[in-house]
């Protein structure tokens, strides 16, 4: 048994599995998830727009986590921060000396009517890998017409997704000699194209070149799958022959007492520098189930888990806030760079950003099974692109 | 001889793959005998890793990289055969910015231009003055 105590981990996704590998051998770590499989969830866009093996995108959970990790492949039911203790779907009861909940975020295709259905029709690049290789077929079945990519609520994961799914479908259908016969439609909830305006000034020429019409101010509200329209929150009709939409989400679906660390969308409410949950300074929160005021993608995730697993040793580390969201589209790569004290800063689309993200994905399994490895590389990245830096020079 | 249809653990070799491993395993020993498996062993830790990384990732590398294809077209656009003499000339300014310099008036402008080389500075340097003048204009009617 190992001295630090017991630290169970609720989640064996990026944030998840990268604590338990830090914090392996010198705490007693468990990692519970109800999946077999670790996804890279950015894998499916790759799997919708360009036809991809899902299998590139997924490794076993147990294989990820270091050998001294325990891994119990089982669904939460509930977690009680007083008792510490944490109880699975199957029975077991597991008590703890640290917990981090890395539970990821819920998505509700159940708050729109017929977003099932519409899901289920054409498929979706936010769901699953099942999904993503629908919406592969559904745009290889799309002769002529319309593909809509809209989203539902103004707070989702990985920001960019819907931008990268606009310009990866177009090149897809490109190369299927649609450049004419379907139209790509970006309809977001925002007054640009994405919610900064720094970033939009990036990425809307490009938009524009590649012939992808953009709706703003366009939050997805109705689905009428018959009719083949979307209407808007702000009363607008979008007509589409393909569609897809990125649900509201919601916090893990989990029993937490007491009730009062979440808020009113689930959402864990934590120390946004150093990922506490509320009120307990036994239990942490990271990755795309918690309150923090910035993006939830893979990077928060990753930094955060860092943060905590330094923490739980003792030592005093703060997450800035940090975000490097890519965007990617033929050839071409940015990334959205910002933290809690900086909006993103300007960061122009080059050759170079594409490869760095094409070496990110590359990275991303060795990346989580030693991040005490690359936890040196992706410093130094860090501090060679912090946002006051970046600012300061006028940008990347 | 290379074995035919090997079976390591739960993956089976066949002919084509005994055969690289065959090779791998030749490279490895060689690498072995060198003492380079050790080194890369050694390469490959936390602290050389990080601290090559620290090195080599750093905002001016980095925006470097991000403009090396501008970079790198701009090579192409070099003049290789002017580079000897431009080299010349870079190191005679450096050791002119290592004299000592007075500061000089319109007469001392005067009387230096008797100067066989000053007269053949000023000569270049209108010439100098002339290309740059030459490609303002084209920028600015581009």
């Amino acid at each position: 048994m190992a001295e630090g105590g017991k630290v169970v981990i609720v989640g064996g996704g990026g944030g998840g599995a990268i604590a338990a590998n830090l914090l392996a051998g010198k705490f007693d770590v468990t990692v519970i998830d109800r999946s077999e499989y670790h996804y890279f969830q950015p894998g499916n866009l790759f799997i919708a727009f360009q036809g991809k093996g899902p299998t590139l995108y997924r490794r076993r959970i147990a294989d990820l986590l270091k050998p001294r990790v325990d891994f119990v492949r089982d669904e939460v039911a509930s977690i009680d921060l007083d008792e510490r203790e944490v109880v699975t779907a199957s029975g077991r009861e597991l008590n703890y000396d640290r917990l981090i909940i890395a539970a990821g975020v819920h998505l509700d295709y159940s708050a729109l009517e017929n977003h099932e259905a519409l899901l289920n029709t054409f498929g979706d690049y936010y769901h699953t890998q099942e999904m993503a290789v629908k919406l592969h077929e559904s745009l290889r079945g799309l002769k002529s017409g319309t593909f809509v990519i809209a989203v539902a609520d103004p707070i989702y994961k990985c920001p960019p997704g819907p931008l990268k799914a606009a310009f990866l479908s177009r090149e897809l259908l490109n190369r299927m000699g649609r450049s004419s016969s379907v139209r790509v439609v970006l309809a977001v909830p925002f007054p640009h194209a994405y919610p900064s305006k720094t970033v939009s000034d990036v990425v809307e020429p490009e938009l524009e070149a590649r012939g992808i019409e953009v709706r703003t101010i366009f939050t997805a509200d109705q689905i009428d799958l018959e009719g083949r329209k979307i209407v808007s929150l702000e009363g607008e009709e979008l007509k589409f022959d393909v569609a897809t939409v990125v649900p509201p989400n919601e916090g893990p679906k989990i029993e937490i007492r007491p009730d009062a660390v979440r808020d009113g969308s689930g959402f864990l409410k934590i120390d946004k520098f150093t990922s506490q949950v509320e009120g307990y300074d036994d239990a942490f929160a990271i990755g795309d189930c918690t309150n923090a005021p910035t993006s939830k993608s893979g990077v928060t995730a990753h930094l955060q888990a860092e943060t905590v697993a330094k923490r739980i040793m003792g030592m005093d580390a703060r997450y800035t806030g940090r975000t490097n969201c890519p965007i990617i589209l033929d050839g071409l790569g940015t990334f959205v760079i910002s933290d809690y004290e900086h909006p993103p800063v300007p960061v122009r689309l080059s050759k170079f950003k594409r490869f760095m993200e094409d070496l990110f994905v590359a990275a991303y399994w060795s990346s989580i099974r030693n991040p005490g490895f690359w936890g040196p590389v992706f410093e130094a990245y860090f501090r060679a692109t912090e946002p006051e830096v970046l600012e300061r020079l006028g940008g990347w | 001889m290379v074995a035919r249809n090997l079976e390591v653990g739960s993956v089976r070799i066949d002919e084509e793959g005994a055969e690289a491993l065959v090779k791998f395993v030749g490279l490895l020993k060689r690498l072995n005998e060198l003492g380079l498996l050790d080194a890369v062993s050694d390469i490959l830790s936390e602290d050389v890793v990080g601290g090559l990384a620290g090195l080599l990732l750093n905002t001016g590398t980095l925006k470097a990289l991000d403009n090396v294809d501008r970079l790198t077209g701009l090579l192409g656009e070099v003049d290789y055969d002017s580079l000897d003499r431009l080299g010349d000339l870079i190191s005679a300014v450096s050791s002119a910015v290592t004299e000592e310099s007075k500061p000089v008036g319109l007469i001392g402008l005067a009387t230096s231009l008797r100067d066989p080389d000053i007269r053949r500075g000023l000569g270049f340097t209108l010439n100098v003055l002339k290309a740059v003048g030459r490609s303002l204009r084209g920028a600015q009617q581009d």
